[in-house]
């Protein structure tokens, strides 16, 4: 017989108490990203304005997605608004992440390679990293200024004196001009976090794969080609993924490079869209539409991004299973046909 | 042992995951506190010993004031709420300093956003459910409280008959009025807009010497257009006579004969079609420029003479518009301006007070009330020390009399004396909607974008100017 003592010993789970140390985040978790996702779902199905307590389904999808339902005028209208959103940040997003990707991709091959030798390369990567620590409103207010669009703002003035243009580039209000000014100012900001990721991606290859290639004789292109790009596919993936959803959410800069008061239809992307409908309309915001372009962006992001993955898969990988389980299968057979006995 | 431990795991977790969640509770110590008052005065006597000595010791020094509303008095703190302090930090101190009321006794809760943002930080505020006496509204959005019963309380449940209110210019009263006429919310200060031009460019381009004069050459929008010709012509197609859109707009809109919506429906008419001839013809032949309003170009314009003149209200001879587009004191253009009152009276902004029906400080609220916008000796006080237009037709009128203030900006004009003309002439009719702002904005944009060539013609401009607002205000139809 056990004591009362041993057998509550061999109750104890020391499991349990590292769960309680972690239910405080849970908690926390639940309440505030957890719940408010959810009531992002369910008010995606209510209606507007006054109407917020009002159910009415999938009609702000409905109006939104295709501008018809029982909404009149503001379905068409939002329908528009929405696409031209949609349209606008799938715009700014790929015009800011190819450029990105190359520099950073040019810039960490360059920086990481060993018989490159740049000079001040510290400083080099500091300065490039730079612009990604200012915060987002002084870069745009730092854009805003330099890039006025009368003839009083900065580079228009200088490019006006020196008779290099006719009449001012309207940098903030034209549709390419303000697009390629945003497409400009993500990719300054962003390509020295993505070059450092593909730096220590580079670093973390191994070094005697490119001492290999170098005896062998191969160019750097050549290396380029057939071994850093390949090895670097899970890295490459990675920077894909975050900078496709960044970019989808892309917000700040696109909401405060405008105009004044005035904000400007080519460049307002869905989370401007989303966050304009959840608490500038006036007097009483539209939750539903808010909410229900959340969730159609959540969507695409899910789509997209197991795109992605489907597109990076490695597919030598998945061959080589694949061979596995037909070796495994004809193994099985094998065995049955011998009546299931060992031999 | 054991349970010992998972005492304490289980308590200290508790503790972790409890301070995550300070922000939710609501504050429920006014609330209990100002029932338990209205049941009894002795129960609440013990914890609030000082507020109810703050009380009567008030009585003693304001002496002029006696409360006499229905709304519950005896709370722990007049909750305040704003969205800056630029206003409320010199008006508590003044009535704190002529009242006898303490810091204690005073809760300011400043949430530190722009005026637009101000409304939504509020939704948030009072779900959760905390202490609230006296809040601030702007015009743009006053209506959305004062139209909810359970957000506004009336001025008459404070002791005020409308007879009250009869000093304020009219304009103002008729903001602060519910669907119902009944008035929830009154104004301490008025903000009737003028037109400011230079001097020098009036006296070149036009001949003009005074503002009588200049008055009579922008007297209504036929003449506005005729004179932005004169000017652009004599400048050598260079200076245009205004500098905005946005500008020319906020005064025109004040013009509106009928409500922008009726039963639920939005109303457009010839009124829209005539402001964008105006501003087509205006943009198209540069008579005004094509900045926007609130860009530093907009201000920068006023230091050169590519424009002449700038639509500003009471507050907008400080920093925020006329004095930065000067270039600052003693800058390019400062002194070298002139206000009058321009092609047709309006406002522009303003604030608003109103008391929340929750209130357990009815008593204070009404004398804040009292103080700033009934009194015409502390009004004055007030008008001269910060210095700002107070909603007080006779406390203006003594001060333009005694012409004692003279502004070097303007030249030493007194721009108190033009805008207190325009103040008593602002006409509403009762025509404000809950969604006004978000109507003449959207309206607005519609004409820029019409002017920048976005769309064909003024009936696509109309087309686009109902999608926007079919957009952004789904409580209404449009069709």
């Amino acid at each position: 017989m056990a004591s009362a003592a041993q057998r509550n010993i061999r109750s104890i789970s020391y499991a349990k108490y590292g769960y309680f140390f972690i239910l405080p985040f849970f908690l926390v978790y639940c309440f505030f990203q957890l719940w408010p996702l959810i009531n992002t779902f369910i008010l995606s199905v209510y209606g507007n304005g006054k109407k917020i307590e009002e159910f009415i389904g999938l009609g702000n999808f409905e109006a939104l997605l295709f501008g018809t339902g029982n909404m009149g005028r503001t379905a068409s209208a939002i329908h528009e608004t929405f696409l031209q959103t949609l349209g606008n940040t799938f715009i700014v997003w790929i015009g800011n992440f190819i450029p990105q990707i190359i520099i950073s991709l040019l810039l960490a091959v360059w920086f990481t390679d060993a018989k490159l030798k740049i000079p001040g390369k510290g400083f080099f990567k500091v300065v490039m990293y730079m612009p990604n620590i200012i915060t987002a409103a002084s870069v745009a207010a730092l854009y805003l200024s330099l890039f006025a669009e009368s003839k009083y703002g900065p580079i228009n003035n200088l490019l006006l004196s020196a008779g290099i243009i006719d009449a001012p580039i309207k940098f903030v209000t034209g549709v390419w001009q303000s697009r390629g000014m945003i497409m400009f100012i993500q990719c300054w900001m962003w390509f020295g976090n993505t070059m450092i990721m593909l730096m220590s991606g580079i670093m973390g290859l191994n070094p005697s794969l490119f001492e290999a290639a170098n005896i062998d004789g191969a160019s750097s292109g050549q290396v380029f080609r057939k071994i850093t790009l390949p090895l670097l596919r899970p890295i490459m993936l990675y920077t894909m993924v975050t900078s496709m959803i960044g970019g989808l959410q892309m917000f700040d800069i696109p909401y405060m490079y405008t105009k004044g008061t005035q904000r400007n239809e080519y460049t307002k992307t869905v989370a401007v869209f989303i966050y304009e409908h959840f608490r500038e309309k006036m007097p009483n915001p539209n939750y539903g539409f808010s909410a229900a372009a959340s969730v159609i962006l959540f969507l695409i992001t899910i789509l997209l991004g197991s795109i992605t993955f489907y597109i990076n898969r490695d597919k030598d990988e998945i061959a080589k299973k694949k061979e596995r389980k037909a070796n495994m299968k004809a193994l099985k057979a094998k065995q049955k046909g011998l009546g299931g006995m060992e031999i | 042992m054991n349970k010992l431990k998972r005492t304490l795991a289980l308590v200290a977790t508790l503790a972790i995951s409890a301070t995550a969640f300070v922000g939710c509770g609501d504050d429920d110590k006014n609330s209990s506190s100002s029932s338990s008052s209205e049941s009894s005065s002795e129960s609440s006597s013990q914890g609030e010993s000082s507020s109810s000595e703050g009380e009567s010791s008030t009585a003693d020094q304001t002496g002029e004031f006696t409360y006499s509303g229905s709304l519950p008095t005896g709370g722990d703190k007049m909750t305040i709420l704003c969205w800056t302090p630029d206003d409320l930090n010199v008006m508590l101190d003044m009535w704190k300093a002529d009242t006898g009321y303490t810091d204690d006794q005073i809760n300011f809760v400043n949430f530190g956003v722009g005026g637009g943002e101000a409304a939504a930080q509020y939704d948030q505020y009072f779900l959760g459910g905390e202490d609230v006496d006296v809040f601030m509204v702007e015009a743009d959005w006053a209506l959305k409280y004062i139209n909810d019963d359970t957000a506004t309380a009336p001025m008459s449940d404070l002791g005020f008959s409308d007879d009250a209110f009869a000093g304020q210019y009219a304009y103002t009263m008729d903001i602060g009025k519910d669907s119902n006429g009944v008035v929830k919310g009154v104004s301490w200060q008025a903000a009737p807009g003028g037109w400011c031009y230079r001097t020098d460019l009036a006296e070149q381009y036009l001949g003009v010497k005074t503002p009588e004069e200049m008055q009579a050459k922008v007297a209504d929008w036929d003449k506005f257009q005729a004179t932005a010709k004169e000017v652009y012509d004599a400048s050598g197609k260079k200076t245009a006579l205004t500098t905005t859109l946005g500008g020319i707009w906020q005064a025109f809109a004040a013009n509106r004969s009928t409500p922008w919506v009726k039963d639920d429906k939005l109303a457009v008419d010839d009124f829209c079609n005539t402001f964008i001839d105006l501003a087509k013809n205006m943009r198209d032949n540069g008579y005004v420029t094509d900045l926007n309003q609130w860009t530093d170009e907009w201000k920068a314009a006023g230091q050169t003479d590519d424009t002449m003149g700038y639509f500003v209200s009471t507050w907008g001879f400080g920093e925020s518009i006329l004095l930065s587009a000067a270039g600052g004191e003693g800058g390019a253009t400062y002194g070298k301006w002139n206000v009058c009152q321009g092609p047709t009276p309006y406002y522009w902004g303003g604030t608003w007070i109103c008391v929340s029906p929750k209130t357990d400080n009815a008593d204070m609220a009404a004398n804040f009330i009292n103080y700033f916008t009934i009194d015409n000796t502390s009004m004055k006080k007030y008008a001269l020390a910060k210095p700002d237009y107070v909603n007080n037709m006779t406390v203006m009128q003594e001060i333009v009399d005694e012409g004692s203030n003279s502004n070097a900006l303007l030249g030493g004009q007194d721009q108190f004396s033009v805008l207190h003309e325009t103040g008593k002439s602002i006409n509403l009719n009762g025509l404000i909607t809950p969604y006004d702002a978000s109507i003449k904005q959207a309206f607005l944009d519609a004409v820029n974008a019409y002017c920048a060539g976005e769309t064909a013609d003024a009936a696509a401009c109309i087309e686009d100017f109902k999608d926007r607002v079919a957009e952004s205000v789904t409580d209404i139809t449009v069709e």
